[in-house]
């Protein structure tokens, strides 16, 4: 058995209104910093996941990010792997 | 009718809910703790309480919604018993899956604590029967996660199957929607059933509208009324 560390970052679905993103962008485009535009605030999460290889350690995390982390409605996820020493 | 009120760690509404139903003597009411496996005593209705599960982590009943007490208030729904979710019990219930749509931070990025008025849209319902179709009645609202939202098409045919069953309303004019959201809901949406109509969620608190005295006002005994109704008075009162 391996085990890796997963990054899960997890973002309001394109087309979801995202009224924190909205605010940030407004306060940093009043403070002139108008070329750092499109914010989308979300959620970063890091686990660790005893798993037999790479693959099954991605299939682990996609169960659990569909099964509790992740609103499918109004959120979508990406993460990266990594195997610990 | 038998009531059980679920108690998740964080809920700070169960207690008002208890009392409104003995105020309303509407007949026995349990306590159940979330972690048990199934009800003692079968409930005629689930009632699912406002609060904050879990500190709201993650996102709002979204840790209550795996509780373990979830699987028998399936079972209950399943075989076409009640389960009302008020506020954090309407964030719970969409979580679970067994209502559609999520609840979104308000659209001022503001907790709201303060009274609403709706339009009874659908007095067909057993949590509504008592109200007069169309009527404003005035629940109050504290949420910080209250703005329905659910994609445009799933959104239409929600309301083309007539489970909108609260809507944000204006006072005076008694006109209801999008415009009069405290918190931004899509189309003014407060409440909903799911399609066999005996799940509902709703954001508003009426329970916080029933016991004399308080400053909300009493039009939340309407919807005790009609659950009372819907069952016929309890034998044992």
């Amino acid at each position: 058995m391996n085990t890796f560390r997963a990054d899960i970052t997890i973002l309001p679905k394109d087309g979801v209104l995202d009224i924190q993103g909205k605010a940030v962008e407004k306060t940093l485009a009043a403070h002139g910093y108008a070329a750092v535009r499109e914010v989308r605030v979300g959620k970063f999460i890091r686990v660790a996941v005893d798993a037999a290889d790479e693959a099954d350690a991605a299939l682990k995390v996609t169960t659990v990010a569909e099964d509790l982390l992740v609103n499918d409605l109004v959120e979508s996820y990406a993460y990266a792997l990594e195997k610990k020493p | 009718m038998r009531s059980a009120v679920v108690v998740f760690p964080g809920s700070n509404c169960d207690r008002d809910v208890e009392k409104s139903l003995l105020y309303m003597e509407t007949g026995p009411v349990d306590m159940v703790w979330h972690d048990e496996a199934d009800f003692r005593h079968a409930p005629d209705l689930v009632v699912l309480p406002g609060g904050f599960s879990y500190g709201d982590y993650l996102r709002s009943g979204a840790l209550a919604s795996k509780s373990r007490i979830m699987g028998a208030v399936r079972a209950h729904a399943a075989s076409g018993g009640l389960v009302l979710g008020i506020c954090n019990g309407f964030q719970i219930l969409t979580e679970a899956g067994m209502l559609p749509g999520a609840l979104l931070p308000n659209a001022s990025l503001r907790f709201i604590c303060r009274q609403a008025y709706l339009r009874v849209e659908q007095n067909d319902t057993p949590f509504t029967c008592s109200f007069k179709d169309g009527e404003i009645v005035q629940f109050p609202i504290a949420h910080h996660e209250g703005l329905y939202y659910l994609p445009e098409e799933e959104l239409s045919q929600l309301e083309q199957s007539g489970r909108v069953v609260f809507r944000y309303a204006d006072r005076s004019s008694g006109e209801a929607g999008e415009a009069y959201s405290p918190n931004g809901s899509l189309h003014g949406i407060a409440g909903i059933v799911n399609e066999r109509g005996n799940v509902l969620g709703l954001m508003p608190h009426p329970e916080r509208a029933t016991l004399q005295g308080l400053i909300w006002g009493t039009d939340g005994r309407g919807l005790w009324r009609s659950l009372e109704e819907h069952f016929g008075a309890w034998e044992g009162k």
